[in-house]
C-alpha cells in the first residue's frame, strides 16, 4: 500500500495506520536529522517530527504516493525550530567521516578538500544549501527536494545549479590557495 | 577539470561528509512512543465524540480533557507493555 493510501486510512478512523508510515521512513528521517544537527539531536527531535507530521497529515497531498519529501519538509521545520535555540547549522567534520585506513596521502588530500568543501557549503545561502544537501545526502531528485522545501521544481533546479557552481568556484579557489602554500 | 567531472567529485565528497551511523533501536522506539501517544489521544477523542452526548461534553470540558490524558497514558502504557522486546 502506498504512503498516500496509508495516510488516507489514518484519516478515516484508523489513525494507527500512520505508524506504518513512520516505520517505513524513520531511518531515513533520523539520518537527515543526524547529518544536519548531530546524532543526539536527531534522537531528541525524531519524535517531534512524527507528532507534527501526524497532526499535519490532513494537509498531505494524496496525489503523492511517497511521503518521504513531505516528511523531510516537516523535519526541516523541526530543525529550524531547533536551530533557533541552538547552533545555526550542523555539518559533521571530516575527521569523523573519512576512512582512517585509506592510503595516507589520499586521506590527507581528501581531508583538505573535505574541509574546504564543508567551509564552502557553510558559505552558501541557506536556500541553496537546503536543496543541495537534500539531493546529495538524501538522494532526492530536485523535484522531490522542491516538495520538501515547498518551492517550485524549477526553483529547486536553479538553486541546485547555483549551489554547484558556487561550490566549484570556491573549491577551485581553495585548490589554488593550497597549491600556492605547497610551492 | 570539466564541470561535469567536478560535479561528480563534489557529489562524492559530499556523500563522504554526509555519512552517519545508523540510529539505535531505542531512539526509534522512543520516537514511536511519542507518536503512539498522539495516536491514542486521537483515538480516544474520536471515541468520546461517538459515545458522549454533545451537551454532556460541553458541560464538563475540563474533566473530559483530564480523563483523556489519563486514558491516553493508560493506553500508551498498555501499548508499551504489549510491544515486542518491552
Amino acid at each position: 500500500m502506498t504512503d498516500g493510501k496509508l495516510i488516507a486510512r489514518s484519516l478515516c478512523g484508523e489513525p494507527e495506520a500512520f505508524v506504518e508510515i513512520v516505520e517505513r521512513h524513520e531511518v531515513a528521517i533520523h539520518g537527515y536529522l543526524s547529518r544536519r544537527a548531530g546524532h543526539q539531536a536527531a534522537d531528541d527531535l525524531l519524535g517531534e517530527v512524527w507528532v507534527r507530521a501526524f497532526g499535519a497529515r490532513r494537509s498531505y497531498d494524496s496525489g503523492y504516493d511517497d511521503a518521504r519529501p513531505w516528511l523531510y519538509g516537516i523535519a526541516r521545520n523541526v530543525l529550524r525550530a531547533h536551530w533557533t535555540t541552538n547552533q545555526p547549522i550542523g555539518l559533521t567534520t571530516p575527521e569523523e567521516t573519512l576512512d582512517p585506513w585509506d592510503e595516507i596521502t589520499d586521506r590527507l588530500d581528501s581531508a583538505v578538500r573535505a574541509r574546504a568543501l564543508i567551509s564552502a557549503v557553510r558559505k552558501l545561502p541557506s536556500a541553496e544549501r537546503d536543496v543541495l544537501l537534500l539531493v546529495a545526502w538524501e538522494q532526492m531528485t530536485p523535484a522531490e527536494a522542491a516538495v520538501a522545501l515547498g518551492i517550485a521544481p524549477g526553483t529547486a533546479r536553479s538553486r541546485l545549479h547555483r549551489a554547484r557552481a558556487a561550490l566549484r568556484h570556491m573549491l577551485a579557489e581553495a585548490d589554488a590557495n593550497e597549491a600556492e602554500v605547497r610551492k | 577539470m570539466n564541470p561535469d567531472r567536478e560535479d561528480l567529485d563534489i557529489t562524492e565528497l559530499l556523500s563522504v561528509i554526509g555519512q552517519v551511523g545508523p540510529p539505535s533501536s531505542d531512539a526509534l522506539e522512543d520516537a514511536r512512543e511519542v507518536l503512539w501517544s498522539a495516536v491514542t489521544e486521537e483515538m480516544l477523542s474520536a471515541n468520546d465524540a461517538r459515545t458522549r452526548p454533545a451537551e454532556h461534553v460541553a458541560d464538563q470540558p475540563q474533566q473530559t480533557a483530564r480523563q483523556r490524558r489519563q486514558n491516553s497514558s493508560r493506553q500508551t502504557e498498555q501499548h508499551r507493555n504489549a510491544s515486542p522486546g518491552a
